[in-house]
This record gives structure tokens, C-alpha cells and sequence, in this order.
């Protein structure tokens, strides 16, 4: 598997019976669990991730040969 | 009758619609839009649920980019971001749906706004003499160029080229060593200061070999029975043609077992000599020749005498031809005339016993240092 120079990430959860729980962007490695995953801030800002508009956007970079990752966010059930 | 042409002609017309495919019973229509400097929205629509990824990269430079829609649905939109301005993308979009089954789109392509930032389009040499190069560098941008060069890689000479921003550029690299390895890096910058350094690059100077296409006397006038060489010029010359083609570029000697062989090489002026080459067939070279040196082609000095061929470096001619390459130093002694000679009756070696002959493909001569050149000559 070749190196990913850049990897974005989106995904638009249903939110029909849930909602976005606000500041629960993170990223970690493969190995990591959502305590240990880095948060990241919601806004469009500098960091690599971002709730826009009811898609969470992570924007991974560059991605090695044979590595990984995990990415996060929370909904609440209502 | 007439409905079924209808539903035809609808699905010819779907399945040719750019940007869409159709495998595994997936349908996939694609648009890019929202494009701006650096950014552009991709997004597609399926006619079942699926996952999908768009991948993206400039035209002119393939790269690894990926974004992928997570979510299962029947229409999906992506953000391109961090793309370079004023840049032609591709993109494809791969979707797959909750069976597994997979789709693409065709490839298609959208532009971001803005300048786009210089880039080398062409970047050669153009011309070489013995001490200047012309670099020639097409840029897409109007650009200034920084010029590094030098031995190696560690560039010990530098310029900045003069003048307006353009996008044609030549660089005339001058005052270097005849016959040398040199390589060179440049830096475009564009108006607003954005820069493009190249990959390192190489040339060698042409070599000073002042023997070069000058006249040749002797009795190298021979040609091995070959229908395969040449006749179309004489073979005497071919000693200083620059070719060491067998076909082309050889001259064979008379019988060295019945009179002496030799070849004059007239340079036109008296010169210092630095050194001489001497290129033979491997499979016919002298064991005993002299490197002789004349300002009038009458009274000679030996340079050196007792060569042995035998004893030069392997080389391979410009068809692959086994040679011998000696060198005879010259020591900065003067001459216009340079002879190859071998005495009658001299070692000789020879691939087939009844060959009587020796075979040249070559006679380099180098000057000892183009300042200490004497115009005039003959005395």
C-alpha cells in the first residue's frame, strides 16, 4: 500500500434522532481509544479537523506506507 | 415498439453522459464545484446507498490524495482542500454499496482559480562548447531565475539572472574547464515570491581535443574486405572525425611486416601539448609505436617511443567495438604536427594471423593551455 499524501476524511452522520455532541472531534493512532485520541476544535481553524454543517470533516495529511489511524466524534441520542 | 426505442435511446443516453458509470448496477453522477483558489467541492450522486472516495490529484504530477465519504448514502459531497492555485485537477469517484458492489466515475478535471505557482515546464541544456553552456528553462509563470553550479552537487558558482520576469529563459554559463562534469540547480521565484527549485542536473563540457576534423596524412588508408563500412569519405580522416565507429570511423594501415605506418596530424598552428590519445581496435594494435612531434612535418622529436597498446585502458567505441585508449603526456611541448608512427617490422598484435595490419579509430590531441597558443606556426 503506497504512502496517501493526503487523506480527508468526511462523514455525515444521521441526525434524525441524535445530535452533534459539541467538542468531540478527535484523532489518534491506530492504537488509540477515544480518551487518548488528541480532540480537536470544531471550528474551520488550523487544526486537522472540523464540524461543518452537520459533516465532520478530518483532514489526515499524509499517511505512511502500511500506517493508520483512527478519527472520532460523539452524537447524542435523543 | 415505439416506447421500447424511447428506453433505449434514454439509456444510451445515460450510460454516454460524461462523468458517469455504471458497473455492478451502480449509477454514479459526478460534479465539481465551489472551486476556488485552493479549494474545490466535489459531489455525486447514486442511485442506491453507498460509501465513496474521490481521488484527486494535479494533472502535471500524480499524487496519492485521497477523501472519503463515510456515511451510507445516496449523495455525498466532499471538500478538496489545501490544492494549489491557478492548477488543473483529476478526480474519480469510487463508491461502494451495502453489498460490496463497487463503481467509478470516469476521470474528469476542474481548475482552481488563482495564479498557479511557478513550475519548470522545460529545463535542458541547449548548446555546449568546450568552456560554456546555455541553459534553457521554460517556466509556466513568468519567473526570475537563481542559477547554482559548479563540480558537484555542492554548486561553488551562483547568479542571479538580470532583467524582467519571463518565461523563456537562457542562461549562458561561461569560463568552464573543457572535458568537465558539471551540474546545476535553478530557482524560479514569481512576482509574489513563491519559488520552484529543480532536481539537480548534469552536463560536460565539449572536450578540447584540437585534433579534432584537422587534416591527416599516413598510410592508414586501407579498409578491412566489409561491405558493411562505409566508403563515403576517405579513411585517413576518419582518424580525427570524433567517430570510433568500426563502420564509420576506423582506418587500417598498410602491411607493417614490409614498411613503416604512420599518420600525420597537421593542427594548423603550433601548440603546446598537454596529451594525446590514441584509440585502437582491440583486435589489431600496435605493441610498438612512437608519438613523434614536428613544427615543419620534416624534423621530428619522439615524444615517446615503445608504446605498447597493450598496455592502455579497455574502451568501447561509439558501436560497442573493443578498443585500446593510451595516453601519451605531452609535457607542454610545442608542435604543429603529431605522428602516430610504427616502424616496419614492429610488434603488432593481431586477432588473425594473416593480418599484417593495425587499425585506428581515433587520435585525440590536447592542448597544454589555450593562453600559451602561438598563432602562426610553421616555423
Amino acid at each position: 500500500m503506497a504512502a496517501i499524501q493526503s487523506l480527508i476524511i468526511t462523514d455525515k452522520p444521521d441526525l434524525t434522532h441524535a445530535e452533534y455532541a459539541t467538542g468531540s472531534l478527535r484523532m489518534g493512532t491506530a492504537g488509540s481509544t477515544y480518551e487518548t485520541a488528541v480532540g480537536k476544535s470544531d471550528g474551520q481553524d488550523s487544526d486537522e479537523a472540523a464540524w461543518d454543517g452537520g459533516i465532520a470533516i478530518f483532514d489526515a495529511e499524509t499517511i505512511p506506507s502500511k500506517e493508520g489511524g483512527r478519527v472520532y466524534f460523539r452524537v447524542r441520542i435523543r | 415498439m415505439k416506447r421500447l426505442k424511447n428506453r433505449i435511446w434514454i439509456l444510451l443516453i445515460v450510460c454516454l453522459m460524461p462523468g458517469l458509470s455504471w458497473a455492478e448496477g451502480i449509477k454514479v453522477a459526478v460534479v465539481a464545484n465551489e472551486i476556488a483558489k485552493h479549494y474545490a467541492q466535489v459531489q455525486w450522486e447514486t442511485n442506491v446507498e453507498t460509501t465513496g472516495q474521490v481521488l484527486y490529484h494535479p494533472v502535471r504530477e500524480f499524487q496519492n490524495n485521497l477523501a472519503i465519504s463515510i456515511g451510507m448514502s445516496t449523495t455525498h459531497t466532499v471538500g478538496l482542500r489545501k490544492l494549489l492555485s491557478g492548477t488543473m485537477y483529476q478526480y474519480q469517484v469510487r463508491v461502494k454499496d451495502t453489498q460490496g458492489h463497487t463503481a467509478a466515475s470516469e476521470w474528469a478535471a476542474f481548475t482552481t482559480t488563482g495564479i498557479p505557482l511557478p513550475l519548470f515546464e522545460e529545463l535542458c541544456v541547449g548548446s555546449l562548447t568546450k568552456t560554456s553552456a546555455i541553459i534553457v528553462a521554460r517556466t509556466n509563470v513568468p519567473t526570475k531565475l537563481w542559477v547554482e553550479y559548479g563540480t558537484t552537487t555542492i554548486y561553488n558558482n551562483n547568479l542571479m539572472v538580470r532583467g524582467e520576469l519571463k518565461s523563456f529563459h537562457q542562461i549562458a554559463l561561461d569560463g568552464l574547464k573543457p572535458d568537465k562534469s558539471y551540474h546545476f540547480q535553478l530557482t524560479a521565484y514569481d512576482n509574489d515570491g513563491h519559488e520552484i527549485i529543480s532536481s539537480d542536473h548534469e552536463f560536460t563540457t565539449m572536450e578540447d581535443n584540437i585534433g579534432l576534423y584537422m587534416p591527416t596524412t599516413g598510410t592508414f588508408r586501407e579498409c578491412p574486405d566489409d561491405k558493411y563500412i562505409s566508403r563515403d569519405k576517405g579513411f585517413l580522416e576518419r582518424i580525427t572525425d570524433g567517430d570510433t565507429s568500426y563502420f564509420t570511423g576506423m582506418a587500417t594501415s598498410g602491411d607493417v611486416t614490409l614498411q613503416d605506418q604512420f599518420v600525420v596530424i597537421d593542427l594548423g598552428i603550433i601548440q603546446p601539448i598537454d596529451r594525446i590519445k590514441v584509440y585502437w581496435r582491440k583486435l589489431a594494435y600496435s605493441k610498438d609505436y612512437s608519438i613523434r612531434l614536428s613544427n615543419d612535418n620534416e624534423n621530428w622529436t619522439v615524444l615517446d617511443s615503445g608504446i605498447n597498446a597493450c598496455n592502455g585502458a579497455d574502451e568501447l567505441s561509439d558501436t560497442g567495438d573493443p578498443m585500446k585508449m593510451i595516453i601519451t603526456q605531452g609535457g607542454g611541448a610545442k608542435a604543429r604536427f603529431v605522428q602516430v608512427f610504427v616502424p616496419c617490422g614492429s610488434d603488432f598484435f593481431h586477432k588473425h594471423e594473416d593480418w599484417r595490419f593495425v587499425q585506428l579509430m581515433e587520435v585525440k590531441v590536447y592542448p597544454c593551455n589555450l593562453q600559451d597558443v602561438i598563432e602562426g606556426g610553421g616555423d
